[in-house]
């Protein structure tokens, strides 16, 4: 197990490598002085934009940047903000704990409706169960996920009246109220694709010997379809909801927006929008490096629920 | 018994010549449901998309400020919006905006891809090892939060967006080329023709290359599918087409801001989309059900 995850873990560094360099030399091949842009339309004496240059180490060659840049997200430092003068961690920070509520609730809404509908589905196969699950995971999986919020929201706050349409609320309870509609979008959207892998993979593995077997010692349906088939079939749901990570990160990018909701997703948006160039890159590689570690964890679960993949430490 | 044997070449020359593999191609799609509803979905939004001048009831672009957010029917089919422009008229140019944009990606990504994964299983080796560790990475990697950093660098716009995402899709469709060419590249008749002493070149544009086109197919279906939700979203965050280019996308952030008084405005953009990329998602699954790439998986 400890083998597996060093294999993964020296795999996954020329990846963040090469996502940190990439992020860092697109932005530098921009035409235009990035100084002016820091400044905006503010009138500025020349000393004064030489003094942010230096501040903002503009006036050294681009590698001394870059190397100077990598040394200090070594050490855990972003860099500080453009346009709101803060340091870009600080700003992760504070913005991090409500996109991890809303991705966590998302998830978990995605799982509460796909493994049941998959499962569902696959043991009564062309039933009307069936054929509702096909249409949902292919609606679901065309429909971008900002235009299932705006349903959301015209459906449950200005029709019915049920729930706040816009903001992150006041924490506690309130809060829980404003992400649920967010989260409730993003987890239709996910388990579309769930859905489908859940059902491939339950129809796959009640066909199997050991489910015949299993139905002629005389278990229950309920114990052959719970205990042996869905165990099995699993395997490949951890994998698909592992991959849908970066699904989801992109997905609370674009819910934050359309709910207003200031999380990590929104403040990569806003930043792209007024070109914050620490911003977009701090948040880029903060959301790669999650991303990396959560791939690491699912990897490390799938060791856990199949011995197989811990042998060789690969799939 | 005898009987049988003795009959047997009036059989064979009886029999009706065997049917050539496209007559069974169409055949296979056109018992396929999903292709079926797919196709039909696809061929409508290209028709619309190159006709938009001529059916388009109203100019896209003009508008009739006393008719802001005229609801559907009061002279415009489905309303207009806050410039008051016909929403319809809009919605056609629109199909433009997002097909072209999405064939834009798949076409730059497959015009990189296909070369990079035939190369890669040509050559094998240390080329093929890096290549394809280079795209397990950024197969691994949602496109879309690439994309921001390209559009955070060199400003919005629908070209710099596809160009963005045609490169970031290059390794879904690089995958697919590469995995037909390494079977391809072991069977008997690639063999046979460099035993005859054909060179790399004809040996690939005439037998490995014709085998890689039906995955091709499959792959730009569902990649045009991608492609178009993801052209929507940047342009939804207001990073792609800028205004006042008629898009869906826009439209549908422009709609969000009017959804209490004209949820129209909204609605009509959203189900575009949502069906363009049904469209192509169902082309796309029933492709793969009547050609089954097993590799197109993704």
């Amino acid at each position: 197990m400890t083998r597996l995850i060093v294999t993964r873990l020296l795999t996954l560094i020329p990846l963040m490598f090469f996502i940190t360099s990439v992020v860092f030399f697109l932005i530098r091949f921009v035409p235009g002085d990035p100084a002016r842009i820091i400044v905006g339309n503010q009138r500025i004496t020349p000393e004064n934009l030489e003094n942010i240059r230096k501040q903002y180490r503009l006036d050294r060659p681009v590698l001394v940047q870059y190397g100077l840049w990598v040394r200090d997200l070594s050490a855990g430092n972003l860099g500080r903000s453009y346009r709101q003068r803060t340091e870009v961690r600080t700003l992760i920070v504070d913005r991090l704990p409500l996109t991890l509520k809303l991705g966590t609730f998302s998830f978990l809404i995605s799982l509460g409706i796909a493994l049941p509908l998959g499962v569902v589905a696959a043991v009564r196969r062309n039933s009307w169960v069936d054929v509702s699950a096909t249409v949902f995971s292919l609606i679901g999986a065309s429909s971008p996920v900002f235009f299932t919020s705006i349903l959301l929201i015209l459906l449950f706050a200005y029709k019915l009246n049920w729930m706040p349409a816009l903001g992150a609320g006041d924490g506690g309870f309130d809060q829980f109220k404003h992400l649920l509609m967010p989260a409730l979008a993003l987890g239709f959207s996910l388990a579309a694709i769930t859905t489908r892998i859940t059902r491939q993979a339950m129809v796959e593995s009640l066909t199997q010997d050991y489910i015949e077997t299993a139905r002629a010692k005389g278990l229950s349906s309920r114990s052959v379809v719970l205990k042996h088939a869905f165990r099995n079939a699993l395997i490949p749901v951890i994998t698909v909801a592992g991959l849908q990570f970066g699904f989801l990160l992109v997905g609370t990018v674009l819910v934050e927006y359309t709910f207003g909701l200031g999380g990590l997703g929104s403040l990569l948006v806003n930043a792209v929008q007024v070109r914050d160039y620490p911003v977009v890159q701090g948040t880029t590689i903060f959301i790669a490096a999650m991303f990396i570690l959560i791939n690491l964890v699912v990897d490390v679960f799938y060791g856990i629920v199949d011995p197989r993949v811990r042998y060789d430490g690969r799939r | 018994m005898a009987v049988g044997v003795g009959s047997l070449p009036g059989n064979i020359a009886a029999a009706p010549e065997a049917p050539s593999t496209w007559s069974m191609f169409f055949w296979r799609l056109r018992h396929n449901t999903k292709a079926m509803i797919g196709g039909a979905i696809v061929v409508v939004l290209l028709a619309v998309a190159l006709l938009a001048p001529l059916i388009a009831p109203k100019d896209p672009n003009d508008g009739e400020l006393a008719d802001s957010l005229a609801m559907p029917g009061q002279g415009y089919v489905l309303g207009a919006d806050k410039n008051g422009r016909d929403i319809l008229s809009r919605l056609m140019f629109g199909t433009r905006t997002a097909l072209g944009g999405a064939i834009l990606v798949v076409a730059i990504s497959e015009i990189i891809g296909v070369p990079i994964g035939i190369w890669a299983a040509y050559r094998g080796g240390w080329v093929d090892e890096t290549i394809t560790r280079v795209w397990d990475m950024l197969l691994a990697f949602p496109p879309l939060l690439l994309a921001f950093a390209v559009v955070a660098a060199f400003g919005p716009g629908l070209e710099k967006a596809a160009i963005a995402l045609g490169i970031l899709y290059v390794p879904f469709i690089a995958r697919v080329v590469r995995s037909v060419t390494l079977v391809q590249k072991e069977m008997a008749y690639t063999e046979a023709a460099r035993a005859l002493g054909y060179g790399q070149g004809r040996i690939i544009f005439r037998h490995i290359l014709p085998n890689c086109v039906s995955p091709i197919i499959v792959i730009s279906s569902i990649d045009i599918a991608y492609a178009l939700l993801d052209l929507a979203a940047l342009s939804y965050l207001g990073l792609g087409v800028q205004p006042p280019t008629a898009d869906w996308g826009t439209m549908l952030s422009e709609g969000q801001l009017v959804l209490l008084t004209s949820p129209h405005v909204a609605l009509a953009a959203g189900l575009s989309i949502v069906l363009a990329v049904l469209g192509f998602n169902l082309l796309g699954d029933g492709l793969r059900d009547v050609l089954d790439p097993r590799q197109a998986q993704r």
